[in-house]
């Protein structure tokens, strides 16, 4: 029991003594420096990913000539397409076949799907359309 | 004779094209041409470098002959305020980088040797990551410790704002700029500067 005693006395004697020696006090140091350590030692890597590197935060400044050099692009570029579906899918093709359901693959019916149409006259009450 | 002529008339022609061409060619590149910084050039009408200038020197001016530098060291035997920069809001309807005016506000802090200034935000950040890693790889004398950072007794904070007045092809733009000090301990605001731009642009 005493040997018992003596080695629990030893323990917590040597863990006081390296307690001390690990928070070895500096004059002025913040009583909660473990706190910050502990939390930066945690996301160190993340942090330090960048060391030595430039990090680049930029933003695309407006430039009128620019601007207009990319709209000009952009027009050609749909001129372009407009182009090459006119002679994949004949000349009366529409661009906004993906609106437009009679203007979709086949060529041949779409231009008559409206070959009955005729001007509505009448007049509107409401949500009423009284035709004459 | 009469083809000797015409062969000359050929040849002035060809130098003329050439010249006209030359002409054309450069006028159509790109000039570019280095100019003072110091120097105002509006082209827009829109916030450029003069306006950061021109509120970098009004600020600096303003904060450096305030009384709170005084009032602080009367306060704490001759000991010297210490700055952190936080964050500045730009309410304007264009973008601002507060940094290009700011930084000059820190350098004059500096220079003067009035003020110090402590690192703040993500660079503060990246020295605690630096510090955390010498914990484990530097040697013992040249480990860095933690909580013997300067706290800081001041916050440099500030705010962009701007009015657009404009009517079919005329514009009056108002800009605001405002950078305040405020006392950490205290919350008092112990310095207030400003910079007002007002442009007329006409289309």
């Amino acid at each position: 029991m005493k040997n018992v005693i003596k080695l629990f006395g030893l323990v917590i004697c040597s863990l006081l003594t390296y307690q001390v020696s690990a928070q070895t006090p500096i004059f002025d140091q913040n009583p909660n420096y473990r706190v910050s350590m502990e939390k930066y030692m945690m996301q160190k890597d993340s942090l330090l990913v960048h060391l030595g590197e430039t990090v680049q935060d930029t933003y695309k400044a407006f430039d009128w000539y620019e601007a207009k050099q990319e709209r000009k692009a952009l027009k050609r570029q749909y001129r372009h397409e407009e182009r090459m579906a006119r002679a994949k899918y004949g000349r009366s093709y529409y661009s906004d076949y993906g609106y437009n359901y009679n203007s979709g693959y086949n060529g041949y019916y779409r231009n008559y799907s409206n070959w009955n149409w005729s001007p509505r006259i009448g007049f509107r009450t409401g949500n009423w359309w009284f035709s004459i | 004779m009469n083809n000797k002529k015409s062969m000359q008339i050929k040849k002035i022609a060809l130098a003329a094209i050439l010249a006209a061409s030359g002409l054309f060619i450069t006028s159509c590149g790109r000039q570019v041409t280095r100019v003072s910084t110091d120097e105002t050039i509006d082209i827009s009408g829109r916030w450029n470098n003069s306006d950061s200038r021109e509120v970098a020197q009004q600020m600096t001016r303003q904060v450096l002959d305030g009384a709170w530098i005084g009032d602080f060291q009367d306060d704490n035997n001759n000991k010297k305020p210490v700055v952190i920069v936080g964050m500045v809001y730009n309410k304007s309807h264009e973008h601002i980088d507060a940094e290009t005016f700011v930084k000059d506000v820190e350098q004059s802090f500096i220079q003067s040797g009035r003020v110090r200034l402590v690192q703040g935000g993500k660079k503060r950040d990246e020295l605690r990551g630096e510090r955390a890693d010498q914990q484990t790889n530097a040697s013992a004398s040249s480990m860095k410790q933690f909580g013997l950072e300067q706290g800081a007794d001041f916050m440099l904070q500030g705010s962009i704002n701007s009015i657009v007045d404009s009517h079919k092809k005329k514009k009056v733009v108002y800009y605001q700029v405002n950078l305040e000090l405020t006392n950490l301990q205290t919350n008092e605001v112990v310095w207030i500067g400003d910079k007002k731009i007002a442009k007329y642009v006409k289309n």
